[in-house]
């Protein structure tokens, strides 16, 4: 097959069924690429932060890709539940044709709604397709990122830690702030004398020692 | 209530716009644009000053995006897919030669979108009363209950505005609002007072190690 006919393929598939979560799922992919790819080279960033940066960045478009699809598709599944002969015609034609009142008025009311219901049915799932992918651009994506972000983070943040003492650190050794000085009492046969100066060899010209 | 809704729903304006990838990138862009620092601004737990900080930073990044969308992918990518289409890629398709350019596909798809009454009264307007006078177009519009709408044709303009939205808001528009969105901040008196509050509490801080030392 030649790139021109997949390329035809694609066109003519997009130009009958262009979905609105296309966009966004290919916006989001490339994001989630991108984005952390650029952090990644930026010079001046520490490098700490800059892996922090961007493993935010991709974990924030690895949720989004999956709640467009989810939200766009499940938005569009709602269709149905509008998409029904009641909904376009009149009520009391409607409540006639419920109790079994089969005049020609009703029927004919009943088969064009129907019809009418069919047809749109295909637009109602592309509005509400389009309407999924606002509310979770809008709610459903921040609301997850601030629930499910922190806590993955905060783990990665504990391994890396764990990691990095196993590694290259030992325990802190905690040194009290106040040094004083304790003289130092050595016990001897008889008394207990301080030991608290210096004791050298008594040997050789001192000047003034002890 | 659910008629009302059913019928809101089965809107053949908004269909199209569900189905333009410009149209609902525009107006995500422009929900996002308002909702996101609509949203800050209502949340308790920052401080004031970090509420206006964070909701203007937001909504110059999203005003960004859009204006650099609007402005030079739209015009560029749907343009420019729908000319190479033409002269290169399937330039034997004899679709493409009866338009001139997107706009004027575009233009003609909308119209064969509609029902056949409100078309044809679009036409014997007086701003539509010499469009598509060309290659069969009008009768097709006018004389068809379904006319022909050319999916190859609006496939290439589509994928046409994916590729430009791709490039523009996930590579072109978050490197330009990088550089762009602080010297506005500035201008609006929101950088200084965030760099003013830094040194406060980087003297803060300084002060009391000062005083531990």
């Amino acid at each position: 097959m030649s790139v021109n006919s997949t390329l035809e393929k694609i066109c003519t598939s997009l130009g009958k069924n262009n979905k609105p979560t296309y966009v966004v799922m290919a916006i989001a992919t490339v994001k989630g690429i991108c984005r952390p790819l650029f952090t990644m080279m930026d010079k001046k960033e520490n490098p700490d932060t800059k892996k922090y940066t961007a493993i935010r960045e991709g974990l924030t478009e690895i949720i989004a890709i999956p709640v467009y699809w989810a939200s766009g598709e499940i938005a569009g599944k709602l269709a149905n539940v509008f998409a029904k002969p009641k909904n376009f015609m009149d009520k009391t034609l409607y409540k006639q044709y419920k109790n079994n009142m089969r005049t020609p008025e009703v029927v004919k009311a009943f088969e064009d709604a129907k019809v009418l219901a069919e047809n749109n049915l295909p637009k109602m799932n592309k509005n509400l397709m389009f309407m999924g992918v606002c509310g979770a651009a809008l709610f459903v994506i921040p609301a997850l990122c601030s629930v499910a972000i922190k806590p993955i983070m905060s783990k990665i943040q504990k391994n890396n830690s764990k990691k990095s003492l196993d590694i290259n650190t030992q325990q802190p050794v905690e040194r009290p702030l106040n040094i004083t000085y304790n003289p130092d009492f050595q016990k001897g046969e008889n008394y207990k004398y301080l030991n608290s100066f210096y004791r050298g060899t008594n040997s050789g010209m001192k000047v003034g020692g002890v | 209530m659910i008629s009302a809704i059913a019928n809101g729903l089965s809107n053949s304006t908004l269909a199209n716009i569900a189905q333009n990838t410009t149209a609902s990138v525009s107006i995500e862009t422009t929900l996002k644009s308002i909702g996101r620092p609509g949203f800050i601004l209502i949340d308790n737990d920052i401080s004031p000053d970090t509420k206006k900080y964070a909701a203007a930073k937001e909504f110059l990044y999203q005003a960004t995006c859009l204006a650099i969308y609007l402005a030079l992918i739209t015009p560029v990518f749907k343009k420019g897919a729908f000319a190479l289409a033409k002269k290169h890629i399937f330039k034997n398709k004899p679709e493409f030669a009866k338009f001139k350019d997107a706009n004027e596909y575009l233009d003609y798809y909308n119209l064969a979108s509609k029902n056949i009454l409100n078309r044809r009264a679009t036409l014997i307007k007086d701003h539509s009363r010499n469009k598509f006078m060309h290659d069969g177009l009008r009768e097709e519009l006018t004389k068809n209950k379904t006319p022909e709408k050319y999916p190859l044709i609006k496939g290439t303009v589509e994928l046409g505005s994916l590729i430009g939205s791709v490039l523009g808001l996930a590579i072109l528009a978050p490197q330009i609002s990088h550089h762009t969105i602080h010297p506005m901040l500035k201008l609006l008196g929101m950088e200084k007072k965030e760099k003013l509050q830094e040194s406060v509490s980087e003297n803060v801080a300084s002060h009391k190690l000062d005083k531990e030392v």
